[in-house]
């Protein structure tokens, strides 16, 4: 049954498969998934045909505007507009709490749709290549180029001696990939100065 | 008329302990103090015997007090006991509690044998308390040096990395270029078993002699600088055993063992990740062929 739900694809196809959902997997980890979804909350905000999203922006605006004048004026002087333009911004804060809480439900949809994407772009594949691929060789080494003995732990755990199948192929670029990170993160890590060590108090007598 | 002698109490004292110890001396001891036992109820209930009508004690004993002479006069019945020296009584001023504990601690070692484990969480327990406490100083600096090693390791773990990469790269390079058979493919052809190039071979040879020299540069340094075992506080297998040695001793010398290993995995890892290296260089460029 499960044959049924498996595509045959060039060796070369996984291969290079495997490395881009890995590479992505490390970036996605790396950035980390919270910063990411916030990202494109953001982004969905910003191009989102949404009347409450607008209408919130909108209220938004308005509100600053109303502060802004609030400030201007003496609330001695002009005792009458102050008021008004008070309770205007207290009904405008009343209503932008309102298409907050409603904007929030739309967030909670938002990142849970981006979460799925997330597994559908990263883990789901990495799942069904273990389940249908796990016993296709992906490609062999030229005769003679690494010793017997390499060859063998390289062929593990089901590929014949001098191939090299998924299981090794996703450790090897899990491996490379994190050097990689490193080697790409760590120049801009703050530099740790070696600490003073503290003088003992001598005891004067 | 002779005049009243005013007796002064000292005599007054004299002269009632004398006419004591005359009735005392008539006998009849048991009696009178029956009587008083019984005074008010018209049957005489009391039976007890008086102490002076008791039999007398071991010999060596009373003789030793017969023959105090002042013995009578000194200790009269009504008379107030000698003023004590009570510093033999009382404790000594209040001890150190930490003393006192460290005292219970080491009576409760010496009770107990070596394989009770209660006696070793108190010998445990004992021992920190004994150990001077430090100093804030000396906790943040020890702190920061912690962070500044952590720093140091990372640091060289780099320097070795972008060397580890350029001669993996320019090993690889060199034999990809210059040797047709120097490649990977989807097709099992590429096993072709006719005899192979002699340059071949040459790439796991230099692959493994610039290995050895890493690892041995690595390894070196950290020794110098203690890079191993700021890499190893950080471990949590190291931190777990090192939390039981606390309670079992005996993992003390598996943690000994455990920073070495550990240790020595983190040389392995270069020889791993240079042949990941390799098997994805190999795998990406299978393409071409």
């Amino acid at each position: 049954m499960l044959s049924v739900l498996s595509v045959d694809l060039n060796p070369y196809t996984i291969t290079l498969a495997i490395f881009i959902i890995l590479l992505i997997q490390k970036i996605i980890s790396f950035i980390g998934k919270s910063k990411l979804q916030q990202f494109i909350w953001g982004q969905y905000l910003k191009f989102s045909s949404n009347s409450t999203i607008k209408q919130f922006n909108d209220k938004q605006l308005e509100l600053k505007e109303t502060n802004r004048m609030k400030k201007s004026i003496s609330a001695q002087d002009e005792y009458a507009k102050w008021t008004k333009l008070n309770r205007k911004s207290d009904q405008l804060n009343i209503e932008i709490q309102q298409l907050g809480t409603e904007i929030q439900s739309l967030k909670t949809s938002i990142d849970k749709a981006s979460n799925l994407a997330i597994m559908v772009v990263t883990t789901l594949p990495i799942w069904y290549a273990r389940i249908f691929y796990r016993k296709k060789v992906l490609f062999y080494f030229g005769n003679g180029i690494l010793p017997d003995y390499i060859e063998w732990v390289l062929s593990l755990p089901f590929g014949l001696k001098g191939s090299i199948g998924l299981t090794i192929w996703m450790f090897a670029v899990n491996s490379l990939l994190s050097s990689w990170i490193f080697l790409i993160t760590f120049p801009f890590e703050n530099k740790v100065e070696k600490p003073i060590e503290p003088k003992e108090t001598k005891k004067t007598e | 008329m002779a005049e009243k002698v005013e007796l002064t109490p000292a005599e007054k004292q004299k002269i009632l302990r004398e006419r004591r110890q005359a009735k005392m001396n008539k006998g009849k001891a048991t009696d009178r103090l029956n009587n008083i036992l019984s005074q008010g109820s018209s049957v005489k209930t009391s039976s007890v015997t008086s102490i002076l009508d008791q039999e007398k004690p071991s010999s060596t004993t009373s003789s030793s007090i017969d023959q105090t002479p002042s013995y009578s006069a000194t200790i009269a019945a009504d008379e107030d006991p000698d003023h004590q020296d009570i510093s033999t009584i009382t404790p000594s001023p209040t001890e150190d509690i930490d003393t006192i504990f460290n005292k219970i601690l080491k009576q409760q070692q010496d009770e107990h044998t070596e394989s009770d484990p209660m006696s070793q969480f108190m010998k445990m327990f004992n021992d920190q308390q004994q150990q001077p406490t430090p100093q804030p100083q000396e906790t943040k600096y020890n702190q920061e040096y912690q962070l500044y090693q952590n720093y140091q390791s990372k640091l060289w773990k780099f320097r070795f990395l972008i060397i580890r990469i350029s001669a993996v790269l320019v090993n690889f390079g060199y034999h990809f270029m210059t040797i047709p058979k120097f490649h990977a493919s989807t097709y099992i052809n590429v096993r072709d078993y006719s005899p192979t190039d002699a340059n071949i071979s040459q790439f796991i040879t230099l692959f493994s002699a610039v290995e050895v020299v890493i690892i041995a540069s690595y390894y070196f340094i950290c020794q110098k600088y203690g890079l191993f075992h700021a890499a190893n506080s950080n471990n949590i297998i190291l931190k777990i055993v090192s939390q039981g040695a606390m309670f079992l001793p005996q993992l003390k010398r598996y943690e000994i063992i455990l920073a070495r290993v550990l240790g020595y995995y983190d040389l392995i890892g270069i020889i791993i990740g240079d042949l990941s290296f390799v098997v994805v260089l190999f795998g990406l460029l299978s393409y071409l062929n």
